[in-house]
């Protein structure tokens, strides 16, 4: 058997004649944190209600384990959500709400105890068991969320942007605990996020979508490395992008000057988009790099300064520690290795 | 202080049409005229009365037949409020319209329409006859006033429920059916602990004008069976014993508030859930 516990081959959805999820294929290993990442109305919650079975595809296929479950209902899947908006049953107490699916299958109430505060210590919230659910903060209810759905050992456990609501720092807590709790339970998570920081900080593989479309499946490195196209480059970080040309292999063209590169295969005299990451650039004296520019604008961004600077007709991002004055004319110096060549796209 | 003077009117309208007259009616039921000199005195005998046998029959006849009609627009008006909830947005507007024209007509106007088709040459037994089938007495029934009533209030049960249905979270439902339930256990779980206000508003908007009307019992079943309602009716208006009518009215709104008090205690009302809140 493979260790592919969920597939979906050919996958459209449509509503009312409008494709949102175009003919998409996908996997998520065991033990896997995948993760879906697009702008808002990509079709990433769409192929997670799918996975869950509240929609179903259009047309293609879903497996689980192997077993085709496209026409299986949510309830007789192995898998469990946590909702964007937690979704607790606000006629219950905290213990009810985790207890409702072991309740469902028919638990003893012994058994179902010792889970549910098993789950609880997972989550830190013991001795919340009687509390209500609006006497909760927003991070105690997405714990709860969390906790029901974990109590059930699903198989699979789908998060739709889970710390959405959440502040930045409570966000970031969470982004953690929840990579180590996926760690130590070995439970596979598919979750789905608009977020490109929280998919590169938690996943093993990210899907990245644009308009129902897969644009790049990869690791968090690969994805931000070797983006494949202008919008993955653009959407992941902050990106300069400009046009070029390949001149031969090993030679690229663009701000008017032919840069040494280390990608090859896209053939001669090819137009390209020329991918250069903000913290790439080197900024040195005048005339001490490739090209010169002029500091338009310094902000302050915590960690480094972001400038932007005027080169010709074009802009360039720098990211870097050191700052440079506004006015100031500066030399840009980009090495090889920093040049990110991709296919211009159709 | 524009808040205050807005008001004024709403607050000389209570006071004349609402406080004026309970105060009225609870003054008449402590009290009776002096034969002699037409003064009054204070006396219990009004409220001693409506415990009399004869009439405490007709208090059961009222609650029975009140909880009956407010079963049956429960059992009816729930599936009802659930289809109308699921139907496309499209055609619920207009199924939510075809409930609640009928009631732009007047009360008893559709009362007497159904007068001509249960009587005794109403449209129902002509279709009888037609058939070959022997005439049958459909009014003047204790079943007909049954059918008054569940007719004119079932939109007040189906409304409220329809209401708390279509505001439900979805994502409460999905989230049920995803830990595992089936269309049984979602909806024992989930959809109808959820809907109770509705139910509770529902059931308090049918069981309060059933258990206290008159004119469906005097137009569906006539002047020989007594209602609460009939009977309040016939103190007023007939036996001109406004003490004793008195003493009958505010019974029954002392009943009427406790069956409130205890519907809500029992929904553990909570006005955040959504419902109407009739406190």
């Amino acid at each position: 058997m493979s260790d592919k516990i969920v597939k979906g081959i050919n996958i459209t959805k449509e509503y009312n004649g409008v494709a949102v999820v175009k003919n998409i294929d996908f996997w998520v290993k065991k033990n896997q944190f995948l993760t879906i990442l697009g702008p808002s109305g990509c079709g990433k919650t769409t192929t997670l209600r799918m996975i869950a079975g509240f929609e179903r595809p259009t047309s293609g296929t879903i497996y689980f384990e192997g077993n085709d479950i496209t026409d299986t209902p949510p309830y007789l899947r192995q898998i469990n959500t946590v909702f964007q908006k937690y979704a607790l049953f606000p006629h219950m107490n905290i213990y009810e709400n985790v207890a409702f699916g072991l309740r469902i299958k028919k638990n003893s109430e012994k058994e179902i105890a010792s889970k549910v505060s098993k789950i609880l210590e997972l989550v830190n919230l013991s001795g919340f068991e009687n509390r209500k659910i609006n006497s909760l903060s927003g991070g105690q209810q997405q714990r709860i969320a969390i906790a029901r759905a974990l109590v059930n050992e699903p198989k699979v456990l789908l998060l739709d942007e889970p710390l959405g609501a959440l502040d930045l720092k409570l966000r970031k807590e969470m982004q953690l605990e929840l990579k180590n709790m996926q760690k130590e339970l070995g439970i596979t998570f598919v979750y789905v996020t608009h977020d490109q920081e929280e998919a590169l900080t938690m996943s093993d593989k990210i899907i990245i979508m644009n308009h129902g479309e897969i644009q790049q499946i990869g690791s968090p490195t690969d994805i931000y490395n070797e983006p494949e196209n202008r919008f993955v480059a653009d959407f992941i970080g902050e990106s300069n992008i400009y046009d070029g040309i390949m001149i031969k292999d090993f030679l690229v063209r663009f701000a008017d000057l032919d840069f040494v590169c280390v990608d090859s295969g896209f053939g001669d005299e090819t137009l390209v988009d020329v991918v250069i990451r903000p913290e790439d650039v080197k900024l040195l004296g005048p005339g001490e790099g490739q090209l010169n520019g002029i500091v338009q604008s310094v902000v302050f961004k915590g960690v480094h300064y972001e400038m932007m600077i005027k080169e010709s007709s074009r802009e360039w991002m720098v990211h870097s520690t050191d700052k440079v004055d506004e006015g100031v004319t500066v030399g840009i110096k980009i090495d090889p290795d920093d040049i990110h060549i991709m296919e211009k796209e159709a | 202080m524009l808040k205050r003077i807005a008001s004024g009117p709403y607050l000389v309208w209570i006071v004349l049409f609402i406080l004026i007259p309970i105060l009225m009616i609870g003054f008449f039921s402590m009290v009776r005229t002096d034969a002699e000199t037409g003064a009054y005195y204070l006396t219990a005998t009004n409220f001693a009365r409506v415990f009399e046998p004869v009439y405490i029959a007709v208090w059961t006849r009222s609650i029975k037949i009140a909880l009956e009609a407010t079963a049956i627009c429960l059992l009816l008006g729930y599936p009802m409020a659930m289809i109308l909830a699921k139907m496309n947005a499209r055609y619920r507007t207009i199924a939510v319209m075809l409930f609640v024209v009928p009631m732009w007509m007047n009360f008893l106007l559709r009362t007497y329409a159904w007068m001509t088709i249960l009587g005794k040459n109403g449209i129902l037994n002509k279709i009888l006859m037609f058939f070959g089938l022997p005439q049958m007495t459909f009014l003047y029934s204790e079943g007909a006033v049954l059918l008054g009533m569940v007719y004119n209030f079932l939109p007040f049960m189906v409304l409220p429920i329809y209401t708390v249905l279509s505001k439900m979270d979805q994502s409460l439902i999905e989230a049920a059916e995803d830990l595992g339930g089936n269309k049984v256990n979602v909806f024992r779980k989930v959809i109808f602990p959820l809907s109770l206000p509705g139910v509770v508003s529902g059931t308090s908007m049918v069981f309060m004008p059933a258990v206290s009307t008159f004119v469906i019992s005097n137009l569906l079943y006539g002047g020989q069976y007594m209602l609460i309602g009939n009977l309040i009716e016939q103190q007023f208006l007939v036996v001109n014993d406004w003490f004793f009518g008195s003493a009958i009215s505010i019974i029954l709104m002392i009943l009427i508030l406790a069956t409130m008090a205890v519907m809500n205690r029992l929904s553990g009302n909570n006005p955040e859930e959504g419902g109407v809140n009739l406190w």
